[in-house]
C-alpha cells in the first residue's frame, strides 16, 4: 500500500498538475508541497488533506485516512467537547500500548460500523 | 568551474549525444520534430520523464548558490533525485529560457549519466570523481549535458527548417524554440559555421 507522500505525487503526475498549481491551489508554498510529497514532512491535518484529495480528483475520506496512518503521533482535540467524548478519547490513549490484536480488531469494527453509518 | 569534481563516465561523441537527444525527443515529444516550436522541457521533467522512470523522483527545494539544479543518482542507490531550487522551477515553468536550459542539461544527467553511477560505484571499478579540467570533453559529463540540452531544445534537423525559411538567424531560433540569443548562436555556429 503507497503511503501519503507517494500517493500524492502519483495521482499529481497522473492528473499533470504542477507543483506550481497545486500548491497555489492549496495556498501552501511550492517548496511545501514538494516536501510533503517526498515524505520530508509529517503529512498535513485530516482537513487538509481532503482538500488536497479534492485537488487530485481523490476519495477524500480515504486520503485523510492515509495521512493520519503515515503521521508519528495522532492528536485528538478534545478541548470543548462532551466529557463522554473525552472518556474515550482518554480510554483508547491509555490502552493504546496493550491493544491485543483481537482487540484491535473489534474496535475496528466498531468504528467501520459508526463511520459506515455516517456515510 | 573548471576545478569542479565530477563523476567519471563513458565518453560519448558529439554525434553519439545528438542520437539520444533524438531519441529522447521521439519519446517524449515527436511534434516538436514536426514543426519547429519550442520542446515543452517544463512537462517533460515535471509529468513525462518521472512516469517513464518509476525511480526519479524530482523536488523542488532551496540550493546553495549558484546550484540551480542537481542530478544524485549516486545517494540512493536505485533511485534518481533531481532537485530543482525554487527559483529554477518558477523560472522554468513561466518560460524563461535559461531555465528551459537547465531543465534539459538535467535531462541529459538523466538520460545519460544515472544508469552508469550505481554500477560504477557499487562493483569498485570506478574512480569515482576526476577534475573537469583534467577531463577531455567527451568524458566530462556536464560537456555531455550541455551538449545533449542543446541537441534537445535545438533538434539538427528542426534547425534546418528554421534556416531555410528564416535563414542563420539566431533571433528567429530563439523565438521559435524559446532558447537563449546565446544559445542559439552556439548552436547555429556548430550547424552552419555562421550567424545572420
Amino acid at each position: 500500500m503507497l503511503g501519503f507522500a507517494e500517493t500524492a505525487r502519483r495521482a499529481r503526475i497522473a492528473k499533470r498538475l504542477t507543483l506550481r498549481d497545486l500548491a497555489e491551489q492549496l495556498d501552501l508554498s511550492v517548496i511545501y508541497v514538494s516536501d510533503m510529497e517526498n515524505g520530508r514532512r509529517v503529512p498535513p491535518s485530516a482537513e487538509k488533506a481532503r482538500e488536497w484529495a479534492k485537488a487530485l480528483d481523490l476519495d477524500p475520506d480515504e486520503f485523510a485516512m492515509l495521512a493520519l496512518r503515515n503521521k508519528k503521533v495522532i492528536e485528538l482535540p478534545i478541548e470543548g467537547q462532551p466529557e463522554r467524548k473525552k472518556d474515550v478519547a482518554a480510554m483508547l490513549a491509555r490502552s493504546w500500548d496493550s491493544l491485543s490484536e483481537a482487540q484491535q480488531n473489534q474496535l475496528a469494527e466498531a468504528l467501520s460500523k459508526i463511520m459506515e453509518g455516517k456515510a | 568551474m573548471n576545478g569542479m569534481r565530477v563523476p567519471v563516465v563513458s565518453g560519448m561523441s558529439k554525434e553519439g549525444i545528438e542520437r539520444a537527444a533524438l531519441r529522447f525527443l521521439q519519446k517524449y515529444n515527436p511534434e516538436s520534430l514536426a514543426s519547429p516550436s519550442p520542446v515543452p522541457i517544463a512537462d517533460i521533467i515535471e509529468f513525462d520523464m518521472p512516469n517513464e522512470h518509476l525511480n526519479l523522483v524530482v523536488r523542488v527545494g532551496t540550493l546553495p548558490p549558484p546550484l540551480e539544479a542537481i542530478t544524485d543518482s549516486i545517494t540512493r542507490p536505485g533511485m534518481i533525485d533531481l532537485v530543482l531550487d525554487i527559483l529554477t522551477y518558477e523560472a522554468l515553468r513561466d518560460g524563461n529560457c535559461r531555465a528551459r536550459f537547465t531543465a534539459a542539461h538535467e535531462a541529459g544527467h538523466i538520460e545519460l549519466h544515472a544508469h552508469q553511477m550505481p554500477d560504477a560505484f557499487h562493483t569498485g571499478m570506478y574512480q569515482a570523481f576526476a577534475r573537469r579540467s583534467d577531463l577531455p570533453a567527451y568524458r566530462d559529463p556536464e560537456w555531455q549535458a550541455n551538449y545533449f540540452a542543446a541537441c534537445v531544445l535545438m533538434n539538427r534537423e528542426v534547425m534546418k527548417a528554421i534556416v531555410a525559411k528564416h535563414g542563420r538567424s539566431a533571433e528567429a531560433v530563439s523565438d521559435l524554440l524559446q532558447v537563449s540569443l546565446p544559445a542559439a548562436s552556439r548552436r547555429l555556429m556548430y550547424l552552419f559555421g555562421a550567424v545572420k
